[in-house]
């Protein structure tokens, strides 16, 4: 597992891209866990950016939210649905 | 490039205050009888100073008359973007002490690349939070990180983007509070048409509003505008976008679109009350 940590406000793509930075570019088997305990608020365009970086471009077995918002977890919800991973999603 | 045009910005009371002179090559600003500029406005106002000066016109301000409106617009740091551009000014603005007002202004700022978006919307956020519903703070938050992104991703804007904000009758219950964001880029028309074809500035506003249309072709993209408009509608507020030869103002129940005069670029506005539902 990979676990990364949310800062308290993310704004832009270029934040998901900087956030998941050090994640391998192949993903496959591997879960990414994002901490999200600090996090207070968050942009549909950040979010929709980290799903796309985990879950489409790296392959990632599964990506979980952990102590999001409310308001993040239904970002993410949506952003997965559009991209077709939301199986692959998991909040809480 | 050739001009010919007479812009106004979408306030009323800013309507006809902004000319250009195209024999002298002068772009003149006239708000000596103005007695409100709104946070909306001063963004306006940096736009077309950016525009006209990105042209090579030499720009003119008139100040108020209205000592308290030259005050605010001083304290709104209106004079950096009249220093940066080298607008000459008639009369001063005045000298003043900022006393802290961190809760109710955002001052005039640009920004030109990602990381200055994201400074901005963490600045709204610090700058707000606790002076308004936390939903309220969360999309103020949600819209200025959008529409910063649009312009550094989107606008192609030269002179990169502004924005502003203030707090209305803080304290009051019936409070509110503008936040505008505006670049002098190639507008909403000319980012969609390679993608979407040509359509007019209406058209390509009522495109930019709804879900998954972006120039980037990405099943993700497209979310940002109609966020803030389902975000802010939602909340009871005011959605203005300004684009190319027209303003769309778009509130809970109703969109209504006027031909307005060209303005190079984009201002999408917001308003939103502190406290909805109460």
């Amino acid at each position: 597992m990979s676990t990364l940590i949310a800062p308290k406000l993310l704004s832009s793509r270029h934040q998901a891209r900087e956030l998941t930075a050090s994640l391998a570019e192949d993903l496959s088997g591997t879960v990414v866990l994002v901490d999200c305990s600090a996090l207070q608020a968050s942009t549909p365009s950040f979010v929709d950016e980290l799903v796309k970086a985990v879950l489409v471009d790296r392959g990632g077995e599964r990506l979980i939210l952990k102590g999001a918002p409310e308001r993040t977890v239904e970002l993410a919800r949506r952003a997965a649905q559009n991209r077709g991973v939301v199986d692959r999603l998991v909040t809480g | 490039m050739p001009i010919s045009r007479r812009a106004a910005l979408d306030s009323p009371r800013l309507d006809g205050a902004l000319s250009f002179d195209l024999d002298s090559g002068v772009a003149a600003i006239d708000l000596a009888r103005e007695s409100f500029v709104d946070a909306y406005a001063v963004v306006g106002l940096a736009c077309f100073i950016a525009s006209a000066a990105g042209d090579g016109l030499a720009v003119r301000l008139v100040l108020p008359e209205d000592p308290d409106v030259r005050s605010w617009l001083s304290r709104m740091h209106l004079g950096a973007v009249v220093e940066a551009f080298g607008v000459r000014v008639e009369g001063a603005l005045p000298r003043i002490a900022e006393r802290d007002r961190r809760d109710t202004l955002i001052e005039l700022q640009r920004f030109d690349d990602a990381h200055g978006s994201d400074r901005l919307a963490s600045f709204i956020w610090d700058r707000l939070e606790g002076g308004a519903d936390g939903e309220v703070v969360n999309q103020l938050f949600e819209a200025t990180g959008e529409l910063g992104l649009n312009v550094v991703e989107h606008a192609g804007s030269p002179a990169g983007g502004f924005v502003a904000a203030q707090r209305y009758k803080a304290g009051m219950p019936e409070e509110w509070i503008i936040v505008a964001v505006g670049d002098v880029g190639v507008g909403i028309r000319e980012s969609l048409r390679p993608r979407y074809g040509d359509m007019t500035d209406g058209e390509a506003v009522g495109r930019a509003i709804q879900w998954h249309v972006s120039r980037v072709p990405d099943e993700g993209r497209g979310q940002g505008l109609p966020g803030v408009v389902e975000g802010v509608r939602g909340l009871d507020g005011v959605v203005w976008i300004r684009t190319g030869a027209v303003s769309r103002t778009i509130t809970r129940r109703r969109e209504t679109t006027i031909g307005v005069s060209r303005l190079q670029g984009t201002i999408v506005g917001a308003r939103l009350p502190c406290r909805p539902g109460r």
